[in-house]
């Protein structure tokens, strides 16, 4: 028995420790306990016992309870059932009991399973209802059903099914116990499938497909068990005869349940679709798409009706709190690959089928099993799925809607296009009426028009077979058309190039975007040497797109010719030259990091057009999202979203929701948001981004990275380490998928990633993810860089972390150098690799050097970004740290308690 | 469900030291627990003993539901659990059965990513560390009971025992490492 003081201690000491991290934990342990090593083991057994995440009071108390609950359906082993003698239990829930049953008489042998409905016999109107069904059930004859032999009823009046019995496992057993690759278990699944079609056809519907109700023989023959026993036993079969409540209607497990069975909606075959859907997640993951730890049914039903499931390539990838790799490749291990592997494996369609067949709403899955079965077949043939063509026959609203952007995206296009011509049909007719036309001037406008025929006549999107990508055919189509073509006049071909450039970046593929432009520079060069201002134009186009791209060395030298050429211009253009500043400005941010020379062009270019244009212009509001975007990197979000909200006013009035402009400011003002601490709006805001940006540009366009990642930061403020880590690789795999894996927003994300397995406390993940960062930006960026200092600093920061010393101090000083040429000695980055390096000397017993270095470290923080900054609180709880390692407790409190105010 | 207009009575009477009180609330109980059992859906293979939990939280919170003064709550509650536990362990202990999921644990176990070899015991053992830490602090075993026999939330916890949910948090987590280091270090895994 434990004194009572002694208890008090103890009690109180963990409950100060529990929050604490090991590293805090280990040294406030120490110094609470002192010599007392009794009372210190006590509490740190206790600890662990506190992190231990399965809960085996819980598990006691289930077991009890199950068992209490069984004991009373055990009666009728060993009594006969009609013509069967009960031999065992096979399996039970509460609703009903399977029992093994044998029959032996003088006319045959056969085994059975017989279900026993237990509340049954309570409602007379109810077996009636039965008899009914069973007739029905009775005449499905499928191998891959299991039969209903015969129905009757107890002594007692309760009814009870005699059906075939099965002998072998569980289909998700059957396919982890042999290892079968990712296709065996989709071709086992597609025989599951014709067995549910067959049932459908007969107008029966399961209702309650999942892994425990599909038994695999030992020769490999699917046999689906309880088919339409569901709907006997729900509870609106019951609801004429008693007044059932909520409660009671609850199905316990509604892992496998769809949202309109959650919903208590009618209960169609895209019921069983949705089921299935299910089942193909857990058969290719291992994991259910709603996978909660906690048995709240609120809460997963909710996330059943609301929430997107993680989708199966991520699933198998992702590590919730506590995993170690082992149990992560414990799924893909039984699938006969690496995580890595799998994830790729079911990346694309297989992500796609399970989504199609799992829609919340029930038109809008597959329209029949068939149509599921028949798409994986086509996966398995490396033919395209329909899951992933905007114009599936059955289409939904918002896949139509995608389509009809994307055609409205290119029409746009070719509007501009339509447009000049027209001009030129102007000028040609103008130029007609003064009698000074020539051959050549008439032609022009001529050509024009006979190119974008030509390109429409052959492809006329709402013709398009079983694409989404009706905007990227036609740009191929037509920069294919104008390459090689010389019959057009070079003016004329130099407008299209840039025209049709220019919808390329647009859908981010610059790559294919850098010839046109190219050409359109060689042609304006040739044409009109002495047109600086059409030549800059054109050169700055070209230093966008290679921007975009990741080319950034010779984008600047692009950008400066091009600045060049617009100031020495005789006869000023001030649009033109405006639009030059808007991107340099903007290549001042991505490629340079030099918010103070971008804050001064894009002012400039914001000037230039109020005067030329007024303030409600588009272009006005990009001038002022490169201001906000510039002040973002300057760490000044007030003004950001001052200007940012500024530009979004602009987009309300002069352009749709959906354009992609608006979708891009909407996004940048989540970021912002975020930073402010303004979680909710800001959430809600990146999602609307995202959805414009999916609706116009497709799910996996590469644009939708930087939404992605805004989204994981958002997550990671909000604490949600799993969703951020979720978000952050989808930006990365996006990226890769679209950009290319040398592109130099691949280090970005992976830099962002490394910082979340850093928070997660995945070092060696951490590591490897800075240090393939540093690797992509080595080859995509300029050797100095914030970017670059970053990793740095990061890398620095997971090397102490994980006690490389002399490695993370390297790293560190590299950050402090290129903050320090970048920014400048006083900015809070620069304070904060000081910071970091000044610990790495204090862990490496240079604390005279370092203990200076973190202390005016702090004070600069403090100085620039303020005591809440988790800059600051880092270096404050290392200065902390070191001076309750040297017992200087008067100073660390003195730190803790008054924050500098310098 | 209609409580019983006497369950209030009988638990009373069960606390000021009648036993015969609890025969007649066993039946109850398992009244209870059976018809809502029979109400759920056939349990998911591997996930019967959550199921069963969930099936005695909901009868438990059915049980309460009795028509008592508020000021009387905390101790109607914590009687309530108090019985719910009586009955569970009592079950147990009446019955030395084979345990027929041996195994499905460990798949779950798996699946969640066991950082520690698992620590297995049942109610009887449970039972017996709750009687230890009583005899130390009773307030923690109370919390103990009200969580995992009635399955009350720490929000619901905080109300009947007036304190705060953070508290009750703290106790639990308390509690439940005591109670796993006691049984743990009687009863190794």
């Amino acid at each position: 028995m434990i004194p009572r003081a002694r208890w008090q201690q103890i009690q109180s000491l963990f409950d100060q420790l529990i929050e604490t991290d090991a590293e805090e934990r280990e040294v406030r342990l120490a110094k609470a306990c002192g010599n007392d090593l009794e009372l210190r083991s006590s509490v740190e057994s206790l600890l662990e016992s506190d992190a231990r995440r399965e809960d085996p009071l819980l598990h006691a108390i289930g077991e009890a309870a199950e068992s209490l609950l069984e004991e009373h359906q055990d009666r009728l082993i060993g009594t006969r059932v009609g013509p069967y003698r009960v031999v065992s239990i096979l399996g039970h829930g509460g609703m009903s009991t399977v029992y093994r049953g044998e029959r032996d008489d003088a006319q045959y042998q056969q085994t059975v399973a017989i279900k026993v409905l237990q509340h049954a016999a309570l409602h007379p109107r109810l077996r009636s209802r039965l008899h009914s069904e069973r007739h029905i059930l009775a005449t499905l004859d499928h191998p891959s059903i299991a039969r209903l032999i015969d129905s009757g009823d107890l002594e007692d009046g309760t009814p009870y099914l005699a059906m075939e019995h099965v002998d072998g496992e569980s289909i998700d057993v059957y396919c982890d116990s042999r290892t079968l690759f990712v296709r065996e278990r989709i071709q086992l699944f597609i025989q599951v499938c014709a067995a549910v079609q067959y049932a459908h056809r007969n107008l029966v519907v399961h209702r309650d497909i999942k892994p425990s109700n599909i038994f695999v023989t030992d020769e490999g023959a699917p046999k689906l068990l309880d088919f339409g026993i569901a709907k006997l036993l729900a509870p609106e079969s019951l609801s004429h005869t008693l007044p059932v409540t909520r409660l009671q209607e609850r199905v316990l497990t509604p892992e496998n349940a769809a949202p309109e069975q959650v919903l208590g909606r009618p209960i169609t075959t895209a019921t069983d679709i949705y089921a299935l859907g299910v089942l193909l997640y857990q058969l290719l993951t291992g994991r259910s798409p709603y996978r909660l730890l906690s048995y709240s049914q609120l809460q997963l039903e909710r996330a059943i009706c609301m929430d997107d499931p993680v989708r199966p390539s991520q699933t198998v990838v992702a590590k919730l709190s506590g995993e170690k790799d082992a149990d992560r490749s414990r799924v893909s291990d039984r699938r006969g690959l690496s995580p890595q592997r799998l994830r790729a494996r079911l990346s694309g369609d297989l992500d796609a089928i399970v989504a199609m067949a799992m829609r919340k709403e029930p038109d809008r899955r597959y329209p029949s099993v068939e149509a599921l079965a028949e798409d994986l077949n086509r996966h398995l043939l490396g033919q395209p799925v329909r899951a992933r063509q905007g114009d599936w026959r059955y289409n939904t609203a918002k896949l139509l809607r995608r389509h009809v952007l994307a055609v409205v995206a290119v029409a746009a296009v070719f509007l501009g296009l339509a447009l000049f011509a027209g001009i030129m049909l102007w000028e040609n007719h103008r130029i007609e009426l003064a009698r000074d036309a020539t051959a050549q001037e008439r032609d022009r406008a001529q050509q024009v028009s006979a190119f974008l025929v030509d390109v429409f006549s052959q492809a006329d999107p709402f013709n398009a077979q079983g694409h989404e990508s009706t905007a990227k055919d036609l740009l191929d189509r037509g920069a294919a058309k104008i390459t090689g073509n010389i019959t057009l006049q070079p003016e004329v071909r130099a407008q299209l190039l840039e025209s049709i450039g220019l919808a390329y970046r647009r859908q981010a593929l610059s790559e294919r975007a850098i010839p046109l432009f190219e050409q359109a520079v060689a042609i304006r060069r040739q044409e009109r040497p002495l047109d600086n201002g059409r030549i800059a134009v054109a050169l700055a186009n070209l230093a966008r797109a290679l921007t975009d791209a990741g080319h950034l060395i010779s984008a600047e030298a692009y950008l400066e010719q091009a600045v060049s050429l617009a100031q020495s211009n005789g006869e000023p253009r001030p649009i033109e030259t405006a639009d030059i500043l808007v991107q340099f400005g903007i290549f001042a941010l991505d490629a340079k990091s030099d918010p103070a020379r971008a804050s001064e062009l894009f002012g400039k270019a914001l000037n230039i057009y109020r005067s030329a244009l007024g303030n409600q212009n588009l272009q006005v509001a990009a001038a002022l999202n490169g201001l906000a975007s510039s002040a973002v990197w300057a760490s000044d979000y007030p003004l950001a979203e001052h200007y940012q909200r500024e530009a979004l006013d602009i987009f309300r009035v002069t352009v749709s929701r959906n354009h992609p402009d608006n979708a891009i400011a909407l996004a940048t003002l989540g970021a912002i948001l975020t930073q402010r601490g303004k979680y909710t709006e800001a959430e809600q805001v990146l999602n609307e981004a995202l959805q414009i940006e999916r609706n116009v540009f497709g799910a996996d366009n590469p644009r939708i990275a930087a939404i992605e990642s805004d989204l994981g930061i958002l997550y990671e403020r909000e604490g949600d380490l799993r969703r951020a880590i979720g978000a952050t690789e989808t930006a990365l795999k996006l990226t890769r998928d679209g950009r290319g894996l040398k592109h130099y927003s691949v280090g970005y994300y992976l830099d962002a990633l490394a910082n979340l397995f850093l928070k997660a406390n995945d070092l060696s993940t951490a590591e490897i993810d800075a240090r393939q960062a540093l690797a992509v930006y080595a080859q995509s960026l300029p050797t100095r860089h914030l970017y670059i200092a970053s990793t740095h600093q990061l890398l620095g920061e997971v090397l102490l972390r994980r006690g490389s010393l002399p490695a993370a101090e390297a790293e560190l000083r590299t950050a402090l150098d290129m903050n320090v040429g970048l920014v400048g000695a006083d900015s809070w980055r620069s304070a904060r690799s000081e910071a970091g390096l000044g610990w790495a000397l204090i862990a490496r017993d240079k604390a005279g050097e370092g203990e200076p270095m973190l202390l005016a470290a702090r004070s600069k923080l403090m100085a620039a970004v303020g005591p809440q900054h988790p800059a600051t609180q880092q270096a404050t709880a290392w200065l902390v740290q070191y001076y309750r390692a040297h017992h200087r407790e008067v100073e660390a409190s003195r730190v803790l308690a008054a924050p500098d105010k310098r | 469900m209609q409580v019983p207009a006497n369950f209030t009575q009988l638990l009373t009477e069960w606390r000021s030291g009648h036993p015969q009180a609890l025969d007649r609330l066993t039946p109850l109980v398992y009244e209870e627990l059976r018809r809502l059992a029979r109400n759920y859906m056939r349990a998911e293979r591997g996930s019967h003993t959550l199921q069963a939990t969930a099936v005695v939280h909901e009868a438990f919170l059915r049980l309460i539901q009795a028509n008592v003064a508020l000021q009387d709550r905390g101790h109607f509650f914590a009687l309530a659990s108090r019985l719910m536990r009586r009955v569970l362990v009592d079950h147990a202990k009446s019955r030395s059965r084979v345990k027929r999921n041996a195994g499905v644990r460990d798949l779950i176990a798996a699946d969640m990513g066991e950082v520690l070899p698992p620590i297995d015991f049942d109610v009887v053992a449970l039972d017996d560390a709750l009687e230890g830490l009583q005899q130390i602090e009773p307030r923690l075993a109370q919390v103990i009971e009200l969580h995992y026999f009635g399955g009350l939330t720490y929000d619901q916890i905080a109300a009947a025992v007036s304190t705060s949910p953070a508290t009750v948090h703290r106790d639990i987590r308390l509690a439940r490492a005591w109670l796993l280091n006691e049984i743990g270090g009687t009863r190794p895994a």
